[in-house]
């Protein structure tokens, strides 16, 4: 049977099911629900985006990353290596849950994707780097790394901004020695050896305290000096910050990965300033003089 | 309170449906069947799964009234669902069939892309539909909308949910893919 020539029965049948009950009209409340979860969902994912968004500005701003850029090329290994590249993907990831939920609701109906992409790019870049201008990310940072409030939840994204680096370093000095220099890091001391520097340092002219940026080879507990630059200003506030507040506010911290840092006592300098006075500046006095072994 | 259903307009049947006449939904039926089913037959070519699909249509749509704000246009919202359906059974249905055009139909694409001197009228129907079925759905379900089933705009607008000024874009470049298909096929047919 040709069942299209019969309209009246399509009619009837549906009117049959209707009337029956079989078929139901869905709740109102159901589409309130499914709207209000769809808009706050939205609402949300902006919201991170902006956040991470901001937190990257935040990120590059006040770690060593952008500093290894001023090496020219020879820092671009350290800044690779430094880059947040976790937070930025984790704002790309909301970016796009963005797009993607606004094609759901009606904020997009019949309007050109590309143009509300477009618009939320530019709303996300703004409202992220007017952000950047408050205290937010520092207080979120704080929060992380002393392991209270709700900032501990962007531990995550932000410890790398405090890592260890195999191309690059920056700390502030705490010693000079001839052909050394002793840093303080966030992870603890670190030792230096300008042995192989390529341009002239005056050790004359640095003084204690000051802020150092370096780029340069791991080599186990020695950082290997290619260039090395003062730097003033207020720059790398996170890491100033995990040199002198964390520690004392967190005695968690310091919790040193193995064989790349230590923090030497008394004994302990006085045996590598012995090693160093009578073989230089090795390897060998560290293995030596490591307070664990 | 007696209402007669032909004064009432769509959204305000959708009104009464929902909070006071169920048997109203009768009415919807009446109206949109015959219009969905020559808007459908595009994408449907079997007539009992074209019927399976109207039906689906019909329910879904009863289902979902609430979910539809009377303050924009019903016809477009029907529409816009049975456009969905069309595309889940082309999607389940992936075999290629030929649309089938009535004679007011082809006459309406003949008259519109001015095709010029040259073609046998008796196959150009055939020819037509032949070329319309070889179209991408992307260009071809606005020249439906369109042409056959005299949307504006606006509503294929609301229907297929691009901005107004993309439908302008499909239907033009539509028309001039659909006419080049038709010279192709032309130049491809056997001389007699």
């Amino acid at each position: 049977m040709n069942r299209s020539n019969n309209p009246m029965k399509l009619e009837k049948r549906v009117m049959s099911e209707i009337k029956s009950g079989r078929i139901k009209l869905r709740s109102k409340y159901i589409f309130w629900a499914k709207k209000l979860g769809l808009n706050s969902a939205l609402s949300l994912s902006i919201v991170l985006a902006i956040l991470f968004f901001n937190l990257v500005l935040f990120y590059m701003k006040s770690t060593d990353n952008l500093g290894y850029l001023s090496f020219g090329k020879n820092g671009l290994l350290a800044f690779l290596e430094s880059f947040p590249y976790l937070l930025v993907i984790v704002f790309l990831f909301f970016l796009l849950i963005t797009g993607y939920l606004i094609t759901k609701t009606d904020w997009s109906y019949k309007k050109p994707f590309k143009y509300i992409a477009l618009t939320l790019l530019i709303i996300v870049l703004l409202v992220g780097s007017a952000l950047a201008s408050t205290n937010l990310s520092q207080r979120i940072e704080e929060q992380a790394f002393i392991n209270k409030g709700p900032g501990l939840f962007f531990k995550p994204f932000l410890r790398s901004g405090m890592g260890l680096r195999n191309s690059g370093l920056v700390g502030e000095i705490d010693e000079i020695g001839k052909n050394y220099l002793i840093i303080d890091t966030p992870k603890g001391k670190q030792y230096l050896d300008l042995s192989q520097l390529q341009t002239e340092l005056i050790l004359s002219e640095i003084e204690k305290g000051q802020l150092v940026v370096a780029i340069g080879e791991r080599k186990d507990d020695i950082f290997v000096v290619n260039e090395i630059r003062l730097k003033g200003g207020n720059g790398f506030s996170m890491i100033r910050r995990g040199i002198h507040i964390y520690p004392e506010r967190n005695p968690r911290f310091l919790h040193m990965p193995k064989n790349h840092f230590f923090r030497p006592n008394e004994e302990v300098k006085k045996c590598l300033d012995d090693c160093i006075e009578d073989n230089g500046f090795d390897q060998s006095c560290f293995e030596k003089c490591r307070p664990m072994k | 309170m007696y209402m007669d259903p032909l004064k009432l307009s769509d959204e305000q049947i959708v009104e009464v449906v929902r909070v006071e006449d169920k048997g109203l939904y009768s009415e919807i039926i009446k109206r949109y069947q015959n219009k969905l089913s020559h808007y459908l037959r595009k994408f449907v070519y079997n007539p009992d799964e074209l019927e399976d699909v109207l039906q689906v249509v019909f329910i879904k749509t009863y289902k979902n009234l609430f979910s539809f704000n009377t303050h924009k246009k019903f016809s477009s919202w029907i529409y816009k669902i049975a456009h969905n359906e069309a595309i889940n059974h082309i999607k389940k249905n992936s075999t290629n069939h030929q649309i089938s055009l009535d004679k007011v139909e082809y006459q309406i694409i003949d008259k519109n892309i001015d095709l010029g001197e040259g073609f046998d009228q008796i196959l150009l129907k055939e020819q037509i539909e032949n070329s319309l079925s070889q179209l991408k759905l992307k260009y071809r379900e606005p020249l439906i909308l369109f042409f056959f089933e005299q949307k504006s705009y606006g509503e294929i607008s609301d229907i297929l949910r691009i901005s107004r000024n993309t439908v302008g874009t499909l239907i033009s470049r539509g028309k001039k893919m659909l006419k080049e298909k038709l010279i192709i096929n032309k130049s491809y047919e056997p001389k007699q």
